[in-house]
């Protein structure tokens, strides 16, 4: 199974999510199997055994359709089986994985509330760095079948530390990639992203360019 | 209406004549009535049956020499102009009234550009600008300090071999180049690459004996080809020639004024290699206002650009690639050369005919490349060619780039989506698409399959 893994985040400099996905990509090569692949957009740092691929930086209010038609042409020029963002953005194929954490320290502008609302809907499996967190969005988006990464067996409380937290972050992210691996070709989803595809194409067709955004 | 238009017969010039052919084409009918008084009853059949198919997109972008002042539209453009005429035509009788009144007041030919103010530099990709008095205090805060002039000194001893391969071709058009020419030279032959490379320098005539200096490394550097043609040519002929002597796979082109990070060449090379689909690289790039500093200086006052990903809209309104790319020769094969008729703008025409042909632009983002804003320049003087051949290329891409989907009509738009949508708060083409996404992912969330709603 190859996952790729936008490192966007990392282009905005190092925050506590910085940290976290740190944790987590530098915890992917302790599970058996991915062949791990990292977008470069600027600032991502080097992972042991992590393959980097430079990619166009983000603009957060601007060319996020097109953003998201280029990455589908990269994950699919590296055969990609999964894909993780760490943050909004999505292919329009692959099956996607997203991840929700509490450090967000990102005031999303409107582009990227449009953003987030897409990657929930386009993805396939969702995770949840807290229960708190997934309360809030099935509140917010119902219907999503939403995984809280703090595990059934332990109390969220339990979890003292916060490399505890993100090694449970990083078990969930790993266990919900198998599946939706093993989900991504089922003729249901194909006939879904053909038409989200479509509808992306669309979307950077009509995108004006306005130099305020920029 | 009928004034304006008589205005307009009695002082026929060929702009006005155009703007009055236009009219006749595309205007609405109180105004075809008028014009067509004088084509005839042929005509006025014909031109009354364009009037009732045109959608209001593509009603702006056909109107649009007189409506924006003989610049083109662009897709901001055709996103206001839709949303102000809203689909009611006969709002499009006051707008051109308007629009002809304006035309009549301030022609094309009037229009001055703003003056360049040298020691102010647009951030290319932003809104921003800076000041050359930041730079001075940025270099001063960083520590930075220009070093001796290099020119003069003995090309080093090198054990330098050529590979026989020929990755990169760069090309570099000279013209009163004596200042910067070692410089640029040592720049060039220190790419980690070097050896898989060649430089095509063309000496478009220059009087100041470059070729001597040239020669000196030529000794070292056998890769280095130099052609001096005997009359003064234009930097597009300069290119053509040394794309046509080229034996790379890829083509970049080099100032001699800017400077290149070591690693340029390949970073460029490496990123074509890895993506097929990939037809043409660029880069942000560091500014610089001072050509002594040495790559790793600029890089440390740290100005630089924040260049989008390209697209068709974006490139009609900036040259993102303006500096520095590296492409496929085999472009031009398929495309042709560049457009040796522009002066200044010709790079930018043929990424506009790249992109026209559905080509491929991909950004690195290290900046490994220093644009050095020099005055002196062709393309920063304020009496530049380039304000008026930007002109052209948005007259003559707009209607190429501004795609099909953004001048729909809201019907045949909705019919694109395959979806009914209320279009009684004029929500933007974006939007309605991003709606329609919503809508088919909550769908298959819900139940596996991507039924939509016919309605909003």
């Amino acid at each position: 199974m190859k996952v790729v893994f936008d490192g966007v985040v990392f282009q905005f400099g190092p925050t506590d999510v910085t940290l976290m996905w740190s944790h987590v990509l530098s915890t992917m090569k302790t599970y058996a199997a991915p062949h791990v692949a990292l977008l470069d957009r600027g600032g991502a740092p080097h992972f042991d055994g992590i393959e980097r691929i430079a990619f166009p930086s983000y603009k957060l209010n601007t060319n996020t359709a097109s953003d998201s038609l280029l990455l589908e042409r990269v994950c699919k020029e590296c055969k990609a089986d999964v894909f993780v963002s760490t943050l909004y953005t999505t292919p329009t194929t692959v099956p996607s994985v997203v991840a929700f954490s509490d450090a967000s320290g990102f005031e999303p502008s409107p582009r990227q509330e449009q953003e987030r609302e897409l990657a929930i809907n386009f993805a396939s499996h969702y995770v949840c760095a807290s229960d708190r967190i997934r309360d809030d969005l099935e509140a917010r988006y119902p219907g999503t079948r939403l995984r809280s990464a703090v595990p059934l067996s332990r109390p969220e409380k339990s979890l003292q530390s916060t490399a505890e937290r993100w090694d449970a972050l990083a078990d969930c992210i790993h266990q919900q990639l198998a599946q939706a691996h093993s989900e991504g070709s089922s003729p249901a989803r194909q006939a879904f992203v053909r038409e989200w595809t479509r509808l992306r194409a669309i979307q950077a067709a009509v995108e004006p360019c306005r130099i305020s955004d920029l | 209406m009928p004034d304006v238009l008589s205005g307009l017969r009695a002082t026929l010039g060929k702009a006005l004549r155009q703007a009055v052919g236009c009219l006749a084409r595309f205007a609405p009918e109180s105004v075809l009535r008028i014009v067509n008084a004088e084509v005839g009853a042929e005509a006025q059949r014909r031109n009354a049956a364009k009037v009732g198919l045109l959608s209001d997109g593509e009603f702006v972008i056909r109107f649009s020499e007189v409506l924006f002042q003989g610049r083109g539209a662009d897709s901001d453009d055709v996103e206001r102009w839709k949303e102000l005429l809203d689909e009611a035509p006969a709002r499009r009788e006051a707008f051109l009234r308007d629009a002809v009144t304006a035309y009549l007041a301030n022609p094309p030919s009037s229009v001055v550009p703003q003056l360049n103010d040298p020691g102010r530099m647009h951030i290319l990709g932003t809104s921003r600008s800076f000041l050359l008095q930041d730079w001075q205090k940025l270099k001063v805060e960083r520590g930075v300090c220009a070093r001796p002039s290099r020119a003069g000194r003995t090309v080093p001893a090198s054990s330098f071999q050529h590979t026989g391969e020929f990755k990169v071709s760069a090309i570099a058009s000279l013209y009163k180049g004596g200042k910067h020419i070692e410089a640029f030279l040592e720049n060039i032959t220190a790419q980690t690459i070097f050896d898989r490379s060649e430089l095509i320098i063309i000496d478009a005539n220059s009087p100041e004996n470059e070729a001597e200096i040239i020669d000196r490394y030529r000794k070292i550097f056998p890769n280095i080809i130099y052609k001096r043609i005997n009359y003064k040519i234009g930097i597009y002929d300069a290119w053509n020639l040394g794309v046509e002597m080229s034996r790379g796979q890829f083509i970049t082109n080099t100032n001699l004024d800017d400077l290149r990070k070591e690693n340029s060449f390949e970073l460029q090379a490496s990123t074509l290699e890895r993506h097929d689909f990939v037809n043409i690289v660029y880069q942000d790039f560091f500014y610089s206002m001072d050509s002594r500093l040495s790559f790793d200086d600029v890089a440390k006052i740290g100005i630089k650009s924040d260049l989008p990903i390209i697209t068709p809209h974006n490139l009609l309104l900036f040259n993102s690639p303006h500096n520095a790319p590296m492409w496929r020769r085999t472009l031009h094969d398929e495309l042709g050369l560049f457009d040796t008729a522009l002066r200044s703008a010709g790079d930018w025409e043929f990424w506009l005919r790249c992109i026209s042909r559905n080509k491929t632009f991909y950004k690195i983002n290290e900046p490994h490349v220093v644009y050095f804003n020099n005055p002196e320049g062709i393309s920063t003087r304020p009496d530049t060619k380039g304000f008026e051949e930007g002109l052209r290329l948005r007259r003559s891409y707009g209607p190429k780039l501004v795609s099909r989907q953004l001048r729909m009509s809201r019907k045949e738009f909705s019919e694109l989506l395959g979806s009914e949508v209320d279009w009684s708060r004029r929500p933007s083409y974006y939007d309605v698409v991003h709606n329609n996404l919503e809508r088919l992912g909550h769908s298959f969330r819900t139940h596996g399959s991507h039924h939509q709603s016919r309605s909003l």
